[in-house]
């Protein structure tokens, strides 16, 4: 299981991730979300929706009440402008925290010892 | 919580001309629940209009208590109804009130404007709007420049864009033709499943069927029909 | 007891739990709920029953409520959107501004109306201001200008500007000097000095080049005239100017004159200059005298004695002095200024006078350059006034009625949200906007005009100034804001159900009321306009044609500064050139008014202060044509006494009046002039001389001055001409004047030849008046055409609103000349109103004006009906042509476009 502190971290871009194939909503978030970490991260409602009012405030995402055909209504949010400009500068962020990773731990010899000469 | 958006008791509305006192609302008590979509039918001069402008806080009752949101406007001066009407009620006009100077882009973003939302976010929004109108690509025409169904969409796309508690629609189909009108009624509806309080003022009988409560007016009051006195 | 599941009504229930929470939103609940029914048909697959699976979804959608629902409030509190309280104006202010040029842009034809109104009330009240400025702001730009003084002297019961020397002409260096000196060693005068400028042309030559200079500038205090005035130099400096005597300063445009454009690289200074007979030498080049100041001058000259009576004496005193002090005190020390002076009866004191107040605010004799005239300030202000009120009155009146159909977007404003005084801004921004597009043209207009003006005027006002930049910009917003105050008023308190119930103008009300008021307001103007005018013209015509008891056409003035030799051989010259009638000389007429003289009659000791002496050949008085009683003498000169002195008509009756005399018993009695003075070889006291006979009274000066006591000194033989007085019978005076100049060559004096008809002399006694009456015409005529494309835009507007109506009269049978007639009628009871308000305004005014007159028409009282005709007759032909144009139009169609 991922710990409180990293669930908290990953959710806002996650769910701009996931908004950004097309909108989507809740609960097949979470089923979506529980898919891909092959049951690694467990979303709640709980957490989910105030995660997703906040970014709704935010403009990073809008939503809309659809109809279905047997009556009953469903909330689908929808990735807007500024989300997707959101994304991207979470996108960067990961990936230069990512590849800080990757050479930390693939132990190469030559990353390494750029390092250290540059921390004299 | 009050599931009520709207309350009025006992409300009369009195006009006067010379000397004759003559009441465009007669005792009237409603309510109406946030997200219904009522339909309010009636002869010419039976008050629908005055009900309307009541309930749109543009006009004060001259006796009567009208609660909005749990608030009781008529203990309220002009400034403070105004300040409670904007963003909160949006109007629909049969004539569209479209301002012939400004693009429809720009007609929707009017009443943010006077919100006071930031550019930023009035982009957003309009541009939301005119999708879901599917009003996009007329962005940039101006009233004149479209057609009256258009000209409608634009007016609704207007009240909508602040996402009110409650849109007052004056026969919002007065002026079209039957396709145009079958067009916005069914937008009218899409908002109104989407939770949006509503109240239109109709003749057409076909218009109300959309609505799921009818409020007939007679005489400033409204009309009770036999077979609910049965059921009752 | 199995009961059936029913998912629905377990849902229904679960909602009403969770709405009953007091933080739960009903949006949130179905969002939840949304969610429950999405995980329930996925339980459901899993294969759990229908209670099961409700159960487990229920639980995990189950919010633990008070943090979840808070930020769910915080999304639809944003959905809702709390009005922000800080102004906003500036989101605001780029809609305005585009619904303003777009509404501008749609209505072009009345738009184009009031642009063009704004345009020329906006120019011409600029114009107003800038000759008000240019006129109050003389000689404001010399440093410590409120400490510098010019001194008069009251002299008999007359104000002089000269300050005369000691001896006058004869004065010489010393006695000159010692008059400034004895200025300067009183006690808190910092600086004192002197000059005098002649105006005629002298011929001056430099450079090979022999040229007619005016204003020709001469002092003996030379270091301190540099220091009190500050011109400033371009080339040279002060102090080689007075280093020594004979050296002189040119102006600009005089170093352009001699020695071309480009004088300053051609090393002028130390070249010499011959004037008189003597040489001076450069020592510098100053920038041009602005026309702000009191005095002008081409070329100044250091010289040893100035070549006058007297001179211009100005003095610095130190701060905090009062200057009132300060000329007792030279009073007080006049014996060591000018003795003879100090012992005189005749003189009544120093005058001291600000240099600020002399061009507006000085009345005294020798003037250095007509002085300016408050009334005319005052009449340019009003009149500028009227034509800015009518332009912002044309402003409310068509923005009023054209915003009426804009009330529907006003309506839509105020549901937003607007309140009034967002309205008002969004308005007054409008004609904000508009005044201050109309700036680049009014700048276009001013640049071309101002050249104009400034030749009509002979004013010098700079279109470069960067003050005109601040006035325009002045001027724009406060006739953009109070055009646009009236409408945005008016349209911003309108209640909101009003401005859905259709157009404001056709719905009556007070807006016709203030229509009828503001059209009533310009009638008013109107008339005391054009009646103004009517009466300052009525009166320039009758200055033109009033009998002035002398012939104004008879004679042109040559100058010649010589003695009777010459005098006569240029007579004989010129007697011999046809349609010449005869040659004289003595003082010219049509002048400005100069020093009177003392008298009494003799064998009484009455002395009087107030009469004139004016010397004039017997030719002369012929030529002129005054009325004598001794004809016969005028008609022979030949055969005529030496000379004889003839009093006028006001001097006889004052002495028959006071001494009880009749006019023959006053024939042959003795006058005493200046009987203050005593000859001290012969004991003889004044200038005594008999009444030879009379003459009609004469307006010598213009008809401002009343007739005084005169006498005519008739002569035959003159000693020294300075003018040669030449009497013409012909219209060809082209070729008469080339005549007289080739006579005028042949006597090889070193002179410019300069010439002045009486007529013109007269003519420029009324240079004021008439400037005043061609401006009063010309701001009329811009005013009319201001109010009348009001007018006419405004009837347009209205007609077109009464299109149906019109139709429907017309097809009830009603003819044009009826409804012509109905929609002027309207116009007439505000034309009644508005003499009324008008005429007692306007006839305080002129009489005022007229008072300034000694001699002036009676205010004839029709004049206002006149103007009123005149009014009525511009307004209702506008009025009736647009009404015709609309009346024309087929009536089927006029109720088409109504419908």
């Amino acid at each position: 299981m991922i710990t409180k502190q990293l669930v908290a971290a990953s959710t806002k871009p996650l769910l701009l991730s996931i908004l950004s194939y097309g909108e989507n909503y809740g609960y097949q978030i979470i089923k979506e979300v529980e898919r891909l970490s092959d049951g690694e991260i467990q979303w709640t409602d709980a957490m989910l929706y105030p995660v997703l009012h906040r970014m709704e405030k935010d403009d990073l995402i809008c939503s809309k009440w659809v109809k279905r055909e047997n009556g009953r209504k469903r909330k689908y949010y929808q990735i807007t402008e500024e989300g997707l400009a959101s994304l991207k500068k979470e996108q960067k962020q990961w990936k230069n925290v990512d590849q800080v990773m990757r050479i930390l731990w693939n132990n190469n010899e030559d990353d390494l010892a750029t390092l250290t000469l540059k921390t004299k | 919580m009050d599931k009520n958006l709207i309350a009025l008791k006992q409300v009369y509305k009195y006009h006067y001309t010379d000397r004759l006192e003559t009441a465009a609302i007669n005792n009237l008590s409603l309510t109406i629940e946030k997200g219904e979509f009522v339909a309010v039918m009636g002869p010419s001069g039976s008050g629908k209009s005055t009900l309307l402008n009541i309930l749109g806080m543009i006009d004060v009752c001259s006796k009567g208590e009208y609660y909005f949101d749990g608030q009781a406007i008529h203990k309220l001066n002009e400034a403070q109804r105004t300040k409670l009407r904007k963003g909160n009620v949006s109007f629909i006009f049969q004539s569209f009130n479209l301002i012939d100077e400004l693009t429809a882009y720009e007609n929707i973003e009017l009443p943010l404007l006077y919100l006071g939302v930031s550019q930023k976010s009035r982009k957003t929004r309009v541009e939301a709007v005119l999708k879901d109108l599917e009003m996009m690509h007329r962005r940039d025409h101006f009233p004149q420049q479209l057609s009256g169904g258009q000209q409608q969409r634009i007016a609704i796309a207007r009240a909508v864009v602040t996402q009110p508690k409650l849109i007052l629609a004056d026969e919002p189909t007065g002026n079209l033709d039957s396709k145009n009108s079958e067009a916005v009624m069914a937008i009218l509806q899409k908002l109104h499943q989407s939770g949006t309080t509503l109240v239109m003022v109709t003749h057409s009988a076909h218009d109300a069927d959309y609505a799921e409560r009818l409020i007939e007016l007679f005489d400033g009051q409204t009309l009770e029909h036999e077979n609910e006195l049965i059921k009752s | 007891m199995n009961m059936s599941f029913n998912i629905d009504n377990a849902v229904e229930e679960w909602r009403k739990e969770l709405l009953a929470q007091e933080v739960m939103e009903p949006g949130y609940a179905d969002e939840i709920i949304a969610s429950l029914y999405d995980r329930y048909d996925d339980y459901l697959l899993q294969g759990l029953d229908q209670k099961a699976a409700f159960e487990k979804a229920k639980k995990a959608v189950s919010p633990c409520l008070k943090s979840t629902c808070q930020e769910y409030q915080k999304v639809t509190s944003q959905k809702t959107i709390i009005p922000s309280q800080k102004s906003k104006l500036f989101i605001l202010l780029p809609n305005y501004l585009k619904t303003s040029l777009r509404h501008l842009s749609r209505k072009k034809f009345y738009n184009a109306i009031n642009y063009l109104s704004l345009v020329i009330g906006l120019l011409f009240t600029l114009l107003a201001i800038l000759y008000i400025d240019y006129e109050t702001s003389f000689d404001a730009f010399h440093q410590d200008n409120d400490q510098k003084y010019r001194l008069g002297r009251e002299f008999r019961s007359q104000k002089y500007s000269v300050y005369s020397f000691d001896g006058y002409y004869s004065a010489p260096r010393e006695t000159q000097l010692k008059q400034i000196n004895g200025l300067q060693n009183i006690q808190g005068v910092e600086l004192a000095c002197h000059f005098y400028t002649f105006g005629l042309p002298e011929l001056v030559t430099a450079n090979a080049k022999e040229l007619a200079v005016e204003n020709l500038l001469e002092t003996n205090t030379p270091t301190r005239f540099f220091e009190f005035f500050n011109w400033k130099f371009i080339q040279g400096n002060a102090n080689e100017f007075s280093r020594q005597l004979n050296t002189v300063v040119l102006t600009e445009s005089e170093a352009k004159r001699f020695f071309g454009d480009n004088w300053a690289q051609d090393d002028i200074i130390g070249e010499t200059l011959r004037y008189n007979d003597n040489d001076f030498v450069i020592t510098g080049v100053i920038e041009n005298i602005p026309g702000t100041s009191h005095y002008d001058f081409n070329m100044a000259m250091n010289v040893k004695k100035i070549n006058y009576w007297g001179s211009r004496s100005y003095i610095k005193i130190a701060e905090n002095e009062n200057p009132q002090d300060i000329a007792q005190q030279i009073d007080d020390n006049m014996d060591k200024i000018n003795t003879p002076l100090s012992q005189s009866e005749l003189f009544k004191g120093s005058i001291i006078q600000n240099i600020r107040d002399i061009h507006l605010n000085s009345n005294m004799l020798y003037e250095l350059k007509p002085p300016g005239d408050k009334t005319y300030l005052y009449i340019f202000g009003v009149i500028s006034g009227i034509i800015l009120l009518l332009t912002i009155s044309n402003y409310t009146n068509l923005s009023i009625a054209m915003n009426a159909s804009r009330t529907r977007e006003i309506g839509m404003r105020k549901l937003f949200g607007a309140k009034k005084p967002q309205i008002v801004k969004q308005f007054l921004a409008e004609s904000l906007l508009l005044s201050l597009l109309s700036i680049p043209l009014v700048y276009l207009g001013l640049r071309l005009l101002i050249p104009e003006f400034n030749t009509f005027m002979n004013v010098d006002l700079q279109t470069s100034d960067g003050k005109i930049w601040l006035y325009m910009f002045g001027i724009a917003l406060i006739i953009g804001l109070l055009s646009g105050l009236y409408p945005a008023l008016y349209l911003g308190k309108k209640k909101i159900i009003r401005l859905f119930q259709g157009n404001l103008v056709k719905s009556g009300g007070s807006g016709v009321t203030t229509r009828k008021a503001i059209i009533t307001f310009q009638f008013a103007l109107l008339i005391g306009l054009c009646s103004l005018t009517l009466y300052v013209n009525q009166q320039l015509d009758y200055i033109q044609t009033a009998d002035i008891g002398f012939d104004r056409d008879a004679l042109v003035y040559v100058n010649l500064g010589e003695d009777a030799d010459v005098y006569n051989t240029f007579k004989n010259e010129v007697l011999k050139i046809p349609g010449v009638t005869g040659v004289g000389t003595g003082s010219p007429l049509g002048r400005s008014p100069f020093n009177q003289t003392t008298y009494k009659l003799g064998q009484t000791d009455e002395v009087f202060d107030d009469a004139y002496d004016v010397y004039l050949t017997y030719e002369s008085v012929k030529m002129l044509g005054i009325e004598t009683s001794i004809p016969d003498i005028i008609e022979n000169p030949d055969n005529a006494p030496k000379s004889i002195v003839i009093i006028n008509e006001t001097l006889k009756q004052k002495l028959m009046k006071q001494f009880n005399l009749t006019a023959n018993e006053l024939l042959g009695r003795r006058i005493i002039e200046e009987p203050e003075y005593t000859d001290e070889e012969t004991g003889e006291v004044g200038f005594p001389f008999e009444i030879g006979g009379f003459f009609r009274d004469i307006n010598m000066f213009s008809l401002r001055e009343r007739i005084t006591p005169m006498f005519i000194t008739a002569y035959k033989e003159p000693e020294n001409v300075r003018w040669a007085a030449i009497g013409f019978d012909t219209d060809n005076t082209e070729q008469l004047m080339t005549q007289i100049k080739a006579a005028y060559k042949k006597l090889n004096l070193d002179k410019a030849f300069y010439t002045s008809y009486l007529s013109q002399n007269i003519e420029e006694l009324y240079k004021k008046e008439r400037r005043l009456g061609s401006i009063c015409i010309l701001f009329s005529v811009v005013a009319f055409f201001v109010a009348v494309i009001g007018l006419i835009a405004l009837t347009t507007y209205l007609t077109t609103l009464k299109q149906k109506e019109i139709g429907i009269r017309k097809i009830l049978g009603a003819n044009y000349l009826q409804l012509i007639k109905r929609f002027n009628k309207e116009y007439v009871w505000l034309l009644i109103i508005a003499i009324i308000i008008a005429a007692p305004l306007t006839y305080y005014g002129v009489s005022q004006w007229l008072n300034s007159f000694a001699y002036r028409i009676d205010l004839n009282l029709l004049i206002f009906l006149w103007a009123a005709l005149i009014t009525i007759f511009i307004s209702a032909t506008a009025v009736s042509l647009i009404t015709l144009k609309v009346v024309r139009a087929v009536p089927v169609k006029t109720l088409q476009e109504q419908q």
